[in-house]
Formats: structure tokens, sequence, C-alpha cells
């Protein structure tokens, strides 16, 4: 029914009209779009020198306590006082209709799909939740999911998150120097005689508290001390004995004499590794922009790396780069892997042990030791992880987040949490070691309470985040193409030097 | 009697069926074991014990993985999101099936434009647009979305239904002073069901298999089915045996609308296909 | 005015308020990134092409347009000529429906069961594909096929066809069931053998229903996105990335929300250009009788 002929008028007419329309939807769209409450622009001036991290002070006494970690599940609650938490936070709010929920975002796997923060809803008798009439609400993103994209849009805004996991290093201090995160100084002073000074280091920015700790791992070399002993092999204490030790697992077959999955994110742990057992200064100034990833020390590292490659060390690639294993350990073959001992080693953080107790693996097939130094007169390193709270500023429920992070990390709180609920070798130095119930981690508490500890935070975190992911991926890509090593240095400098050579950010 | 030229074409034909059936069957074999079967055992040997294992699988994935609310999330969206959007098409289509109305046909090819966007233009914006206005991880954010995203198919199945509506009813309508909106609600409306069915068919499946969007604008509460599955991945042990277990059940409602409806969705795809 | 003239008028903009909302605006906002650098915590900042001349000098991008080429070329092709010849083999055949229902089943699913489905096809050790290869004797196919940075997106590929074939069966069903029987057997008097007579008379009255597979199969495989990110995320060290799952990880694993968004106004610019190529190109090749 329509004319055969185009109406040319018309047409430009029909198509102005829709593009006016279009037009002003758009503008009406935008302002109707506009944040609630615009960010948060104050700064934090950057001070010129970098702050490294203080050795942490000795610890408490080690048991040899050998039983197996409990499941959690086990109803043990410290018990606490109703009165102390009175005494401690004021009167309570016990009306209904002041309850408070505290929204806690939480995104890593594992601590986002059960319910491990049930412990604020149960902990004591009666609990702090019935007594403050504050509670938690675990809100959980899964993993890859754009946690932090989302996050990021919420800080310095009216939804603003009360409580969420978030990293320490560069994103911390990205957040606080826009100033969207709570200045924790107060929680920290609360607990002063509790925290060490090098532990408080690892979640401020500038000397300044911006976060609580909640989990803090060291990253190890792990093993099975039953295929080492089948194999007839130990721990080593130089690297001499560690490349032998590699030697000998490939020799007897072992298919991964050190396992690591070269998908997404894994590519920085090696040189990681390597970097802060070399040349530790080096390190702080490679990730602070200051030196370049073309420099001998790092050139070293990368040879030393691409020898221990090209000498088939890291077994069989493909087969560990399948689906799921970028989330390694959780690979679902990979408790079968690690009981019939097809992995020598693993290089991974103190949280592998969450996983081992997850699959069911005893105490006694899971040690570890700290990768011996290529250069011995480099003292004693180790990369630190700092997975922490943090507390929006301008969130709805602000002052009751400051409240539960003092709360938590009181030691019968952080107590529950640190032995029972995720077992880590804590840094709150009032719970005694021996709460742990796990074999391994009581002795890595007393391996780390012992001086002379330089603690450097994990490359991922201390690194800025433009650069991390896709160093990481080129690293990545370095495992498979050993031979590439200067395409490699070249191509991460480039990255850096993209980032860098901008004085603001993107 | 099968000759055995015949038969060539027969034989093929179960080999391909055969092919194509495997991973299903890998998967649903997969699931009738637990994880630490897979592990001991070489993978053709028997179940040990299938019942009990797929029941253990079943209720990891319900319970502690949450299936059960994104599986309902998901019923949500597709359910209400696929007959709102076809309800929205089968209006916004009718003048432009009858050729009386001027700028019915820019419309329609805007809406065609519109089409070749991919999705992936609008991720970006839509989680800034929706964490601002308070849209982010609502169900009535994620609905939005979704209607958006399947008008424009089912106006192109409407268009073409009507169009094959002859003009005397219409004419019929008038003389009896019916209006517009009555025309449309007594005459066509009833008469295209059958292409507002493809249309909320093929919508409904497509809603619930869809994965971009529902990654990036949601978390828990408002997350779809198939999210929820991709996220089975990342609990504190990976197990092959309740993932297997969660995608078989993930895809029944499907399976389910595929085997049931057809006939329906193969008119939709040839309707599809004869627009070119 | 008239208020009843006006009813088609409402009639036909009741849709355009959420298409405006959701499809309109969003996609005027991604071009505006693509002008910005834009990490999502600091507000935008002008940087007009930078982001499209950083594509064109990325060296990713490059790995990022093969695969997306094969992806498009396999991704169309393969599962045309497959789901067609099935529909050849199942013209008029005992239990056709059957058939036709077991191969066009996979296309209901969505990509995070097919490549979950697909994972477990090719595990290593357990997987089914492997399993076959070692029983015929082809061991030293054995390999992860998942994990191998490059083949992956052949394997990947595989999958694909998997589902895809029966979109282009029932098509090219409906197609062979509208040839006219008459055709058909004035061929067969003629004395065509069997390939003569597709090649002559078939395939040639299938132009038009092929026509749509070709297109609809060429914008699929540009947008393919849940498949790959399930299977691979991107393969190791992004090397079975495509331009679809690049915008993906620039924006979200790396924060780079504008070059992110320059890269998904490339992927539009491209579908259009291929749309507008094909359809210009397919209307003359069309048969018509």
């Amino acid at each position: 029914m329509t004319e055969e002929k185009v109406d040319r008028r018309r047409y430009i007419k029909y198509v102005g009209g829709a593009a006016a329309g279009i037009a002003v939807g758009a503008v009406a769209t935008y302002l109707a779009t506009r944040p609630a409450k615009e960010l948060i622009t104050t700064t934090v001036t950057r001070p010129t020198t970098q702050v490294t991290t203080v050795p942490a002070t000795p610890s408490t006494v080690v048991t040899t306590a050998t039983t197996t970690a409990e499941p959690w599940g086990g109803k043990i609650y410290p018990e606490i006082d109703a009165a102390k938490i009175l005494a401690r936070y004021g009167r309570p709010t016990t009306a209904e209709k002041d309850q408070v929920q505290v929204n806690v975002y939480v995104a890593r796997g594992q601590t986002a799909t059960r319910g491990y923060y049930d412990i604020y809803r149960n902990a004591g008798n009666p609990s702090y939740s019935e007594v403050r009439n504050v509670y938690i609400n675990p809100i959980q993103y899964g993993q890859g999911s754009p946690f932090a994209a989302t996050i990021n849009r919420l800080w310095g805004t009216v939804a603003a998150p009360d409580l969420t996991e978030w990293w320490v290093g560069y994103p911390l201090r990205q957040n606080a120097e826009l100033g969207q995160l709570v200045d924790l100084t107060e929680v920290w002073d609360n607990h002063k005689d509790e925290y060490t000074e090098g532990t408080r280091q690892i979640y401020s920015v500038d000397g300044v508290p911006y976060a609580c700790p909640q989990i803090t791992a060291n990253w190890l070399i792990w093993y099975n001390p039953e295929t080492f002993s089948k194999h007839g092999v130990k721990p080593p204490n130089t690297w001499d004995e560690f490349l032998d030790l590699l030697e000998d697992l490939k020799n007897a077959g072992v298919t991964w004499p050190t396992f690591m999955p070269f998908v997404d994110w894994t590519g920085f742990i090696w040189y990681m590794e390597l970097l802060i057992r070399t040349d530790p200064d080096f390190y702080e100034d490679l990730v602070a922009g200051k030196a370049k990833y073309t420099d001998p020390p790092s050139v070293e590292v990368m040879e030393i790396w691409q020898d221990l490659l090209k000498k088939g060390y890291f077994g069989d690639l493909q087969k560990a780069a399948a689906p799921g294993f970028a989330l390694y350990p959780i690979a679902p073959q990979f408790p079968e892997w690690w009981l019939n001992g097809e992995i020598g080693t693993l290089a991974v953080a103190d949280w592998v042990v969450s996983h081992f107790n997850a699959a069911n693996i005893s105490t006694d097939k899971y040690d570890f030791f700290v990768l011996p130094n290529p250069k011995p007169e480099v003292g004693k390193t180790v990369a630190v992880e700092g997975v922490p709270f943090c507390a929006g500023k301008g969130a709805a429920n602000e002052e009751f987040a400051v409240e539960m992070l003092d709360y938590w990390m009181a030691p019968e709180i952080y107590e529950v949490w640190a032995t029972k609920v995720f077992p880590q070798v804590f840094p709150n130095t009032k719970i005694p070691v021996e709460k742990l119930n796990n074999s391994v981690l009581e002795r890595e508490a007393a391996f780390f309470s012992e001086p002379g500890w330089r603690y450097l935070t994990r490359y991922w975190e201390a690194a800025p985040l433009e650069i991390v992911p896709k160093a990481a991926l080129i690293w990545d890509k370095f495992a498979f193409n050993p031979d590439q090593l200067d395409q490699i240095l070249q191509e991460l400098q480039k990255l850096a030097d993209d980032f860098w050579s901008e004085s603001s950010p993107e | 009697m099968l000759s055995m030229q015949k038969a060539v074409p027969y034989i093929a034909l179960v080999i391909i069926s055969a092919v194509w059936l495997l991973p299903f069957i890998s998967t649903i074999w997969m699931s009738l074991k637990t994880n630490a079967e897979l592990a001991s055992y070489p993978f053709w040997n028997p179940p040990l014990d299938p019942i009990k294992s797929f029941t253990t699988n079943i209720l990891d994935a319900w319970t502690t993985q949450r299936m059960t609310d994104y599986f309902s999330n998901s019923l949500i969206y597709a359910t209400t999101g696929s007959v709102i959007a076809a309800l929205l098409a089968s209006i916004g289509a009718l003048p432009m099936s009858r050729g009386k109305t001027r700028g019915a046909e820019l419309v329609f090819y805007l809406l065609l434009f519109v089409t070749f966007f991919p999705f992936q233009i609008y991720i970006i914006p839509l989680l800034d647009m929706f964490v601002h206005t308070g849209l982010h991880n609502t169900f009535i954010g994620m609905e939005m979305v979704y209607i958006a995203i399947t008008i424009p198919f089912v106006v192109f199945v409407m268009r073409n239904y009507y169009t094959t509506i002859p003009d005397d009813l219409e004419d019929a309508a008038k003389i009896d002073g019916l209006s517009y909106f009555g025309m449309y609600r007594k005459i066509f409306l009833p008469l295209s069901l059958p292409a507002i069915a493809v249309g909320v068919i093929f919508q409904w499946i497509w809603i619930w298999n869809e994965f971009l969007i529902g990654l990036v604008l949601t978390h828990t509460t408002a997350r779809p089915v198939q999210v929820g599955l991709y996220n089975i991945q990342g609990a504190l042990t990976y197990s092959f045996s309740t993932q297997a277990t969660a995608a078989l059940v993930a895809a029944i409602p499907v399976v389910m609308m595929f085997l049931i409806f057809q006939r329906f969705i193969t008119r939709g795809i040839l309707a599809g296909a004869v627009k070119g | 005015m008239n208020k009843e003239k006006m009813v088609p008028y409402i009639f036909l903009l009741v849709p355009l308020p959420i298409t405006f909302f959701i499809l309109i605006y969003p996609a005027l906002v991604s071009f505006y990134i693509s002008l910005t650098r834009y990490d999502g915590l600091h507000p935008p900042r002008w940087a007009g092409l930078d982001n499209y001349s950083r594509f064109f000098s990325d060296p990713q991008m490059v790995v990022d347009m093969v695969n997306t080429l094969i992806w498009v070329a396999l991704g169309v092709i393969l599962p045309f000529l497959v789901g067609m010849a099935i529909a050849i083999l199942a013209d008029g055949k005992r239990f056709e429906g059957l058939f036709k229902t077991i191969v066009f089943l996979p296309f209901g699913l969505s990509g995070v069961v097919v490549g979950i489905m697909w994972i477990f096809v090719y595990d290593p050790d357990n997987g089914i594909f492997n399993i076959i290869l070692r029983s015929i004797g082809l061991d030293f196919l054995v390999r992860a096929w998942l994990g191998e940075p490059f083949i992956n997106t052949f394997a990947m590929i595989g999958a694909y066809i998997w589902i895809n074939s029966g979109f282009s069966l029932v098509i090219t069903s409906a197609g062979l069931r509208s040839i006219p029987q008459d055709i058909t057997d004035a061929a067969v008097v003629d004395g065509l053998s069997g390939w003569q007579r597709f090649r002559n008379v078939t395939f040639p009255l299938l132009t038009p229903f092929v026509a749509v597979i070709i297109s609809m199969n060429i914008l699929n495989a540009l947008k393919v996105f849940d498949i790959i990110y399930v299977m691979t995320g991107g393969g190791p060290f992004r090397s079975s990335e495509t331009l679809a799952v690049g915008v993906f990880f620039e924006a979200f694993s790396v924060r780079s929300f504008g070059y992110g968004s320059a890269i998904s106004v490339i992927l539009f610019a491209i579908v259009l250009v291929v749309s507008v190529l094909y359809i210009k190109y397919s209307y003359k090749r069309i048969v018509r009788y």
C-alpha cells in the first residue's frame, strides 16, 4: 500500500525528526541517570618515597599438636559477655525498626559461596548481633563477575558499600586518594597491642590504615610429603638443592615437578617469587615504576625462569591450562593429582590449606617450604597477599560498618575466623597459635615468628591494575614460548611505559 | 527389503545421531557419579551408585550453590519478559503492517538497525546507567533489558504475520464502528496468536539462555540461571559432577520447550528467514 | 487533531521508550566512551581517536581479528555444509523427524551449557573425545584440546558446529520440501545423476534459503561470546580470544573501558559492513523462478 516513488523531502523530514527525537531523548536520559551523589574527588597528596614494609616482630609459642583441621561447622563460638559488648560499643539499638543491616560485598570464590559470615550473627552468647541489633548482610559476587567495576562505581555515592572485600597495595591507594575509603586509624589504635606494625603497614597507604585484615596469606612452595618420600627427596635448603629436587622429580616421571597452570592471572607468580629472592629492592622500584622490566636484575630472573622452563620442570603446560584451572588449585582433578603424586611442588599462598581441608586431604599429606634464594645473600623474603575489608565513606551504615571492623579485629572473634572458618596464619598476636589445630599452619606460624623476615606486597596488588593483568598474560605467553625472552621483556616494558608515561590515570 | 545401497543413508544417519548425542550422554554419565568416583575409576566404569550420586549432586547444586534461586529468577525473567515483549511488539507492529501510518517504516528500520549492535556495545554503558539509577541487580532492571532486546525480533514476526491478514477485515471493522484499539484487540490480536506464540517461545528460550548481560548486571539476588551455572566453578572445590548435574538441570526447561514446541520454533525460524 | 487518528501513532510509539532507554541511548554512550579514557573510577577524560589508533597498532588485536575471521569462516561454512548434508540424507526417509530433532536439539541450549558439556568432552583424561581417539588407535592425536594455544579455537568451533548445524538443517529441509516434485522428476527423466541433479537443479532452487542461513550464521559467528568465555576464557594468554571476548577483557579485567568500547564499536562496524555487503551480494545471486 505504500507509494512506489519515494518522497525525498518527506523522507528527510522523518529521518531528521527521528534524529532530533533521539538527541532530545539522549540528553534527557543522560540527565536522569546521573549518580545520586557525585564522586568525591578530594585527593590526598602522594608522597614521593615508597614506604617499605617493616619486618614483623615475633609472635607466640608454638605447639606440636598434629590433629587434623576441623571442618567448618563445628559450633564453637567464643563466650563473649553481653556486658563486654555493651561496654565497648554503647547502648544497644534493640528496637526492631532500628535494626541495622550492614552490607558486606565479597567476591573471592571461596569466601563468596559459604556462610562464612555467620560468625557475626552467631558468635557470642548472646551474640553481637542480638545485643547490638546490627546484622551482617553478605552480598556475594561470584568469580569472574565485574565485581571491581561495579564497586568502583559505588564508591563516593549514596550507595557506597558499607563494607567490602577489596585489595591492598595499589588499588587501596587509588581509592584512598580519591577519598572514598574510611580512615581506620582509630580502629587500628584500639587494637594497637594486638597487631604488629608490619601487619598494619600492609593494610595502610602511606602510614594511614584504610583496611582491616581478613585473610593474610604468605606465598610459599607446597608439596606432598608422601610423594617426596616415595621418590626419596627432601625439601631443599639451597637453590641448587631445589634444582636437584626438580631434576629428581622429573626423572622419576612426576607429571609436574612444579605445577603452575599458565592461564589468566597466574603468570606473574614465578617472576615475583624469583625476583624477590634475587633483588627485592629492585622489585619495589619495579612495581612503583622506577625501574624497567628490561633492566639487568629483571633479565636475570627471566633467564633463571627460562632455564626452568626449558628443562621441562613445569611439566605438561597444555594439560594444566585446561578450563577451570585459572582458579587453581580449584581444578576438579587437583585433589586426585595431588594424592597420586603427579604434582611435585606447587607455588601458592597458604590459603591453599582451606582447599586441602575441603578436599579432605589431611595434614600429613601437605607441607611447605620457602623457595630458596637463587642469591643466598638476599635475606629472608616472602610475598604477602592481603585480602582486606574496606569501609566506604558516605555509606548508609558507615559508623556501624566501622564498628563491625573493630569488633572483627578483636581476638575473640578473629580467632574463630582465622582458626575455624578460614584457617590462616593470622596476624592477631593475642591468639595462641595452637588454636589453629593444624600442624602445618602452626609450623608456618613458628617459621615466620623468627625475626629477620622481609614482607613484600604481592605483585598483583603492588603494581598498577592497568599493568598487572596484561603482564600476567604476557608471562603466560612466555611460559609457552620460552624462546621469546627478549620479545616478552619488550612487551612488558612497553606496557609499563604506556602506563607510567602519563601522569594521571586512564 | 532394504538393499545395501538404500541402507547406507540410514547407517550414516544413525552414526550422525549417535555422535550428536554423545555430549549429552557424557554429561548424564558424569552426573551419575561423584567426583571422587570420577577421579578413581576409568570413565567407562559403570556408576557405582547412580541414584545416590545423582541425588548428592543435585542437592549440592541446589542448596550450596543456590541454583534454586537462580532457576526461579530465570523462570520469572523468561516468562514475564517474553510475554510483555510480545505484547508490546504486537502493538508496535500493527501500524507497520497496515501501511497507512506515516513514519511506520522508519520505526521498523530503526528497530532493524538496532539489532545490528553487538551486545558488547551495551554492557559498559548499561553498567554505569544501572548503578547510577539503582537498577543494578534488580528484577526491574533485568526485565527492562530483556524486554528491550527481545522486542525487535517479535516485531518482525508480528509484522510479517499481520500483513497476511486481509484488508477487508479491517474495512469491516471500520464499518462496524470499532476504534483502532478495538480493532487490534478484537481482530488482529486473536488472529495472530500463532505468531505471538512463536515470538513468546523463541524469546523465552533466548532469555533463559542469556549469559553476558546477566553476568555484568547482577550479583546474587537477581542472577539468572546461566550465570549461576557458570559460577559453580568458583566454589572451594570444583566438582565436575556437580557442574554436570547443574548443567543438565539448567538445560531441562529449554529442552522441554524445544521438544514440545518444536513446530513453533521451526516456524519461527522460517518466518524470520522468509523476511529476508 | 482527531483523537482516533492519533491512535496508530501511539501504537507505533509504544515499544520505543524502552528500546530507546536500553538499546539506543547506551549505544550512543558507548560511542562517546570510545572517544575517552575511562577506568570506571575517575571521570572519563577526552582522548579523541586514541583508542582507535591504539586498536590498529595492538598486536593482540591482530590475534583477535584473526580468530574472529576463523570463527566467521568456519562457523558459517561448516555448520551450513553439515546441516545441508544431513538434510539431504534425511530427506524423505523414515524417522526423518527423529533424526532432525536430535541434530536440532543442541540449538536450543545456552552457550554456557554447551561450553560445560564440551569441556567434559574435551577433557584430556576423561573426555569422550580423547577416549574415542584412543580406542580407534589414534593415540598420537590425544592432547589437551582446550589447553593448547591457538588449536583450542578449532576445538571450540567443533562445539559450535554441534550447535548450529541444526539451524541449517531445518531451513534446508524446508527448502527441499518447497521444491516441486515435477522439477526433480523432470531432472531424473532427463538422465541427470544424483550429483548433477543436486548441482544443477536442487541447489540453485535452494539459494534463497542458503542466503538466509549464511547471513544468520555470519552475524551469530561474529557475536559469539558465551561459548568462548566458558570454555577457555580467551585461551591461554588470550590466544583464542575474539573481538567480542576482547571487549569484555579490556573493559572488566584491565579496566580500560574506553578501549573496550572502541573495540565494540569496531565490531559493530564490521557487523554492519558485512551485512550490507552480504545483502548486496546475495540479492543478485538468488535464483528466483
